[in-house]
């Protein structure tokens, strides 16, 4: 079963390091999303298993993002890790508030938002 | 036109007396009345480009941008704050009585008033705990949860300056989204400030989104699309819950012994990487509880490698002070040798807010006074000389800190009369330092000046004779592992530029590994990274480091720089926020931007790419490409 994950990170280095870790055929297909306004456009076209998404983020920011998914009935269910600095340890508090199941601090590793994006499917059995 | 002038003297007045008002309180402006500040001055600088004032304007573009940084809570309002302005605006009112009977603004200069602006940055100032935002704002707990901590920030200054806050639902089709709120974003930003974008739920198509913008604006948001829906959301203040101003505690210091520092500091890196290692064995095990257990142990783990983050960067953070610590030292140092020597100096600071660290600020605290006593002393010239010479009566001693990874600059620099290089041969051909019928170059001739027993000045000075040397300069600086170097051009000033290792520095950085071993690079100079990306323009980073080439058939991953140049390595490991340390070796690579403590025993070299790069094609033979 290929799972499709949509990453969300403004970053190209961070963005290219995460697909990079996630990419893997037959098992992970990832998408990228370079704001918040591409999230949205590629949300309608595609079912997604998982989103990963940095938080500080010009105009739509991660939270704002996390805001519309569970608010939305089509998406509130989708899983959601959250990737930030420490620095935004505050901002990252409020991001689990709002309902998304896990956080990686970055900077990581390949491993670590690996096993995390495992860690939330194993939580949401297809 | 003369009419035109008696309008903007009038005018002028009605400002400057404003501005007078609050700058004489005696108790810190409430931040009300620092927008009024920023608003007077902004409109006298309209009005003075407006007149042809280019002078005037000049100069209190500058005094608006400090007032701007106040009033967006950047610089806290100090004392430095309000004698600058005040003493700013005394030199601006005189320009204008100048002005009036020239009836143009060219006896004016704009930089020796705005040197008077020049203020370090203070210490961060310590916010009270806020009140919720809900009781200010008619917004659902919902759209409140969503802000991040600056637009809540944003929020909350707009709040305490009594702007209006608005929320603006508008639709847009979602594939011409990007350009369409762009420019409805400017228009707010002209009007006010656009501070969230909250992209909308309900009636999210394909083809179409709505969002709800938070903007605050002192009048209606107006010239929006068809559609827009404007809501005013500040509640009404309660009666009694008048603003008081968040008065930043006056910068209190505490001394204590360097090695508990060390100690204290060494324990919360050690506490951190040890939790990391067993938060990763949780992890782990974690799909072996049962799911409510998991999400919330999870959690707990989530939690507690955020306290630690948290509590390292910190403890990194208290090894530092900011530089204006240090310049706040030197310019009252000026001014009393600018007061013994009878000459006219300003003293500006430019980067004051760079970190530096403690030991280094105490051990560069000695030259940089120094070098600050020779520009007064031996640069500047006397008034009636300066004037002769076609300059402000007025000298300028600059001192400018710029930092770059873990290299300090700092330079100290002034608009005198140079060096007298001919003097400087004389003086070492007498110190017999010169062969017979040698000419020394340039650069010899500045080299002198660092030597000990060399001194130019035929009079030693009350006030520079004291104290260390250049060569002492040179000694000091050398003893940190850095470089000092002399930049004078005749009848046009001198600059001393002293770079070195601040020596401890935090970023974030990129973990490879070759050769089996592994090196950081700062994640802030790639660009990207590429796996299998052969196309023969990235160098390895072996061949770099040791010439030597990589075992052929590997699998090996490209990282990108931000100029398109590459660097291969076998594999990338991580990212990672790094401490890193200068390395103190008689002859460092000039790559090599210190060592970091790895997660185990081992030590990772901390390499600059781009100067790697340029070492690496020193390196290479003519002709060989790779």
């Amino acid at each position: 079963m290929i799972r499709r994950i949509l990453v969300v990170e403004d970053s190209d280095a961070t963005r290219s390091m995460m697909v990079a870790a996630l990419d893997e055929p037959e098992k992970r297909e990832v998408f990228e999303a370079a704001s918040g306004f591409e999230a949205l456009r590629l949300l309608p076209r595609h079912v997604f298993d998982a989103i990963v998404t940095d938080v500080n983020m010009p105009d739509i920011n991660g939270l704002e993002l996390i805001g519309f998914l569970k608010n939305h009935p089509q998406y509130r269910s989708i899983p959601v890790l959250v990737v930030s600095t420490e620095v935004a340890a505050e901002d990252v508090e409020r991001a689990m508030a709002l309902g998304s199941r896990e956080y990686v601090r970055k900077p990581f590793t390949p491993d670590q938002i690996r096993s995390a994006v495992d860690r939330l499917f194993a939580a949401s059995p297809r | 036109m003369r009419s035109d002038r008696i309008d903007f003297a009038a005018e002028a007045a009605d400002r400057l007396e404003e501005i007078g008002a609050v700058l004489r309180l005696d108790r810190a402006p409430r931040i009300g009345e620092i927008n009024e500040l920023f608003r007077a001055v902004h409109s006298l600088k309209g009005l003075a480009g407006l007149k042809g004032f280019g002078r005037f304007a000049h100069a209190l573009h500058e005094a608006e941008s400090l007032l701007d940084a106040v009033r967006l809570s950047r610089t806290p309002w100090s004392e430095a704050v309000r004698s600058g302005l005040d003493r700013f605006f005394r030199a601006f009112e005189e320009g204008m009585t100048r002005a009036a009977a020239d009836g143009n603004d060219e006896a004016f200069s704009p930089e020796t008033a705005i040197a008077m602006l020049s203020v370090g940055a203070g210490p961060g100032a310590f916010a009270p705990p806020p009140s919720p935002l809900s009781a200010a704002l008619d917004l659902p707990p919902r759209t409140l949860s969503c802000l991040s901590e600056y637009e809540e920030s944003r929020l909350r200054v707009h709040l305490a300056a009594g702007t209006p806050i608005y929320t603006i639902d508008v639709g847009f089709p979602l594939d011409t989204f990007e350009t369409t709120l762009k420019a409805l974003g400017a228009a707010l930003n002209a009007a006010g400030e656009w501070i969230a974008t909250l992209p909308q739920a309900a009636g999210f198509t394909a083809e179409r989104l709505a969002v709800q913008l938070l903007a605050a604006s002192f009048s209606p948001p107006s010239g929006l699309p068809e559609g827009a829906v404007v809501r005013r959301i500040t509640r009404a203040a309660p009666p009694g819950a008048a603003e008081e101003p968040a008065r930043a505690p006056a910068g209190r210091t505490v001394r204590l012994e360097a090695d508990r520092l060390e100690a204290l500091l060494n324990e919360a890196e050690e506490t951190r990487a040890r939790f990391l290692r067993f938060a990763g064995d949780v992890a782990r095990w974690e799909h072996l509880l049962a799911p409510s257990d998991r999400a919330m142990a999870a959690r707990l783990r989530q939690r507690a490698e955020l306290s630690l983050s948290r509590l390292t960067r910190q403890a990194a953070a208290i090894r530092t002070i900011p530089i204006s610590f240090l310049a706040d030292r030197l310019r009252r140092a000026a001014e009393r040798v600018v007061e013994a020597s009878g000459k006219k100096a300003v003293f500006r600071i430019v980067g004051g807010d760079s970190e530096i660290d403690r030991t280094l600020a105490d051990d560069l605290a000695d030259p940089l006074l120094h070098l600050l006593r020779n520009a007064i002393d031996h640069g500047i010239e006397p008034p009636a000389e300066r004037s002769a010479a076609g300059k402000p009566e007025a000298g300028t001693v600059t001192m400018m800190v710029r930092s770059r990874n873990s290299r300090l600059l700092i330079s100290i620099g002034d608009d005198g009369r140079g060096i007298d290089l001919e003097a400087v041969v004389r003086r070492a051909r007498v110190l017999g330092w010169i062969a017979p019928g040698q000419e020394p170059t340039e650069a010899q001739a500045h080299e002198f000046l660092f030597r000990p027993g060399f001194s130019t000045a035929s009079a030693i000075s009350e006030i520079s004779g004291r104290g260390v040397g250049l060569d002492l300069v040179a000694e000091r600086v050398a003893a940190r592992h850095g470089e000092v170097r002399v930049v004078s051009s005749a009848g046009a000033g001198t600059r001393f530029e002293i770079e070195i290792a601040n020596s401890q520095a935090v970023f974030d950085a990129m973990i490879v590994l070759e050769e089996g071993r592994p090196y950081a690079f700062p994640l802030a100079a790639i660009g990207r990274v590429e796996r299998e990306r052969d196309d023969g323009k990235a160098v390895a980073l072996i061949r770099a480091l040791d010439g030597s080439d990589p075992v052929p058939g590997q699998r090996r991953t490209t990282m990108i720089l931000r100029d398109g140049s590459a660097i291969s390595v076998a594999k990338v490991l991580r990212q990672e926020m790094i401490v890193v340390r200068a390395v103190e070796t008689a002859d460092p690579a000039p790559f090599l931007i210190g060592a970091s403590q790895g997660r185990g025993e081992e030590v990772i070299l901390v390499l600059d790419p781009k100067r790697l790069l340029r070492h690496a094609r020193a390196a290479a033979p003519a002709g060989s490409a790779s």
